[in-house]
């Protein structure tokens, strides 16, 4: 990215339900463990992608994924955990 | 937490480090909030109430906080000592320790080589007349604490200086305060070397240089609307009517050559936003800084470093004739310049830091933290828009109540970060609406920090120029619908969360890797 650009990303509206195509490598921080499921769950936004492998004690870890599928119209998708990146701060 | 693999082969331990113990508290987990909630009631009492502006009180009073909290924990206290030992030790506590100190040295720096000086002759040149006064100061303003990133800084040298060249100008008092207030605003949240953006970066787990390039447009926007609004205002509102000359009070403290410091201030942004470490780019621009200083002749080299060598001393002889020693009494013997001062202005504000991380890690360990987190997921923050509303209006209504707004910002900065995690909103965009509402804040209410050190220098102005009576020191109660850079911060904010504009989720861009900062 370079230094200009730096600058003006992000200046757009955002939408509160993001796309997401499958094959796509994405960060994401594990958002919860989803009691109807039991799967893993990280919320981008109101998109909601499940994950289909992952132990429980990455919830709010930062980690590297991988789009299975995506649904446009429902705003899910799957994903499969990749790796483990970090914690926050906090 | 559990040592499990997670999944890749990647041990959790390796990352987050050892196990910990939770904190049971009699009463339940809400118990666990005492330490941090004492503390705020303390910083409103002291700041708000008594209207005591002193960072080593907040450090007694999160002192006092944890021992009461202490009573409260059950069991063995060995478990609450050391949870108190390992938040002071915590990685986001010491990033930020560290890069203030070079802020601190830098500041000083510039400010010792006329930094001001330089903009007082930019005024001086530009010719403008009592109307536009207010505008121009805002202006330099902005720029002055974006060199120096401290607002209290520019509060004091613009109050002292700017205010009283544009009375004479015949600009409305009270709009040239809020103008002065407004500079500091804007680079309070701007420079890469102000406390509030230091800490704004860290706790959120984004680069330093890459939050100042993703905050310029909210900036801009809001600067461009608070400085029409200081045009439109200043033909509007009248000055005062005194037959003295602004020009000499000008020329006195003129010093065209102290606006090479532009140049200091640039190498800092620039190599920042380029990615480099915030201390490889702040030790640039010190160097930068003190060559300008020496060759321009802006500051000898004893004012960045002198070594004050008591006469007792067995070097008294000879360390005289170095360029950074003088022999002195030996009761004033010690250590000066602005690379001293500047560390250690920070003293204070690094020991509260160590100590609210403490405390926010006991709340944490016992439960407090989730449990509000809890309560604000399920009842306030609910979608996306409700989060970034919840993030903007939580952050301004904690520095509206507590003066020293960077011992707010720490505060509040965990919730910021769980609750922009919940919906993965981009650690630059959740920097971007802590820092911005901190720095809005935290000099517009009479009580804020930058007001009351503006107001105490205004103070003086009588005892310096015979002209200049009480009646035209402002009242910080008059001055906060002024504070327009900083209404019109909050309100970009406001209106950023409710619409999505310049939303960015965690999936659109990382952040360098924050140990890069």
């Amino acid at each position: 990215m370079s230094m200009f650009s730096k600058f003006l990303t992000g200046m757009s509206f955002r939408s509160t339900t993001p796309t997401f195509e499958a094959g796509e490598e994405i960060e994401v921080y594990v958002t919860e463990l989803d009691e109807e499921s039991g799967e893993l769950v990280a919320q981008v936004g109101e998109t909601r992608l499940h994950f289909e492998n992952g132990e429980t004690d990455i919830v709010g870890c930062r980690v590297l994924a991988k789009v299975e599928s995506f649904d446009d119209t429902e705003h899910r998708g799957r994903l499969t955990h990749l790796k483990t990146l970090s914690r926050g701060s906090f | 937490m559990s040592d499990t693999d997670s999944g890749d082969g990647t041990e959790i331990d390796e990352i987050s480090g050892p196990d910990v113990e939770a904190i049971e508290f009699y009463g339940g987990r809400w118990m666990s909030v005492i330490p941090i909630g004492l503390f705020i009631l303390w910083a409103i009492v002291q700041s708000g109430l008594f209207g005591i502006g002193d960072t080593t009180g907040l450090v007694a009073g999160m002192l006092v906080a944890l021992i009461v909290g202490m009573f409260f924990a059950k069991g063995d206290w060995k478990n609450y000592a050391n949870t108190i030992f390992d938040g002071m030790t915590k990685r986001v506590a010491a990033t930020a320790v560290v890069a203030w100190l070079w802020a601190g040295m830098f500041s000083n720096t510039l400010q010792a080589g006329g930094f001001v000086g330089g903009l007082v002759w930019a005024a001086n040149a530009a010719n403008v007349g009592g109307a536009l006064f207010p505008a121009a100061s805002f202006i330099l303003a902005a720029l002055f604490t974006t060199g120096i990133g401290t607002g209290y800084g520019a509060a004091v040298a613009f109050s002292a200086l700017f205010f009283p060249a544009g009375i004479l100008l015949g600009a409305n008092p009270v709009l040239l305060f809020g103008a002065i207030l407004s500079g500091a605003v804007f680079g309070d949240n701007l420079a890469p070397v102000s406390d509030t953006t230091i800490v704004s970066a860290v706790t959120q787990d984004a680069d330093i240089g890459g939050v100042v390039a993703s905050r310029f447009k909210y900036a801009i926007i809001a600067a461009v609307l608070a400085l029409a609004a200081y045009v439109f205002a200043g033909n509007a509102m009248p000055g005062l009517d005194i037959s003295q000359q602004a020009q000499d009070l000008f020329v006195q403290n003129s010093e065209p050559a102290g606006l090479l410091h532009l140049i200091s201030m640039l190498v800092v942004i620039v190599t920042a936003v380029m990615g480099r470490h915030i201390i490889e780019a702040i030790s640039w621009g010190l160097v930068v800084a003190v060559a300008f200083n020496i060759v321009f002749d802006l500051a000898p080299l004893s004012d960045v470093l002198l070594f004050k060598v008591p006469e007792t001393s067995a070097a008294a002889s000879w360390a005289g004739s170095l360029p950074i020693a003088e022999v002195v009494a030996a009761e004033n013997a010690g250590v000066t310049g602005s690379i001293y001062n500047g560390a250690a202005g920070f003293f204070p504000l690094i020991v509260l830091v160590l100590l609210i991380v403490a405390g926010s890690e006991i709340m944490i360990r016992g439960g407090g933290f989730e449990a509000i987190q809890e309560w604000l997921l399920e009842n306030v923050a609910t979608g996306v828009r409700k989060a970034e509303t919840t993030m903007v209006v939580g952050t301004a209504l904690v520095n509206s109540m507590i003066t020293i707004n960077t011992a707010a910002e720490i505060a509040i900065a965990p919730y910021i970060a769980r609750i922009g995690q919940r919906y993965n909103i981009n650690s630059y965009r959740r920097a971007n609406i802590l820092d911005a509402n901190t720095s809005a804040l935290g000099y517009i209410f009479p009580w804020g920090g930058g007001v009351l050190i503006g107001f105490a220098t205004l103070q003086g102005l009588p005892n310096q120029y015979e002209w200049f009576t009480d009646a035209m020191v402002v009242n910080p109660i008059d001055v906060w619908p002024y504070v327009f850079h900083g209404w019109f911060l909050f309100g970009v904010f406001l209106l950023c969360a409710l619409t999505g504009f310049g939303l960015e989720y965690t999936t659109d861009r990382k952040s360098k890797d924050v140990t890069r900062l």
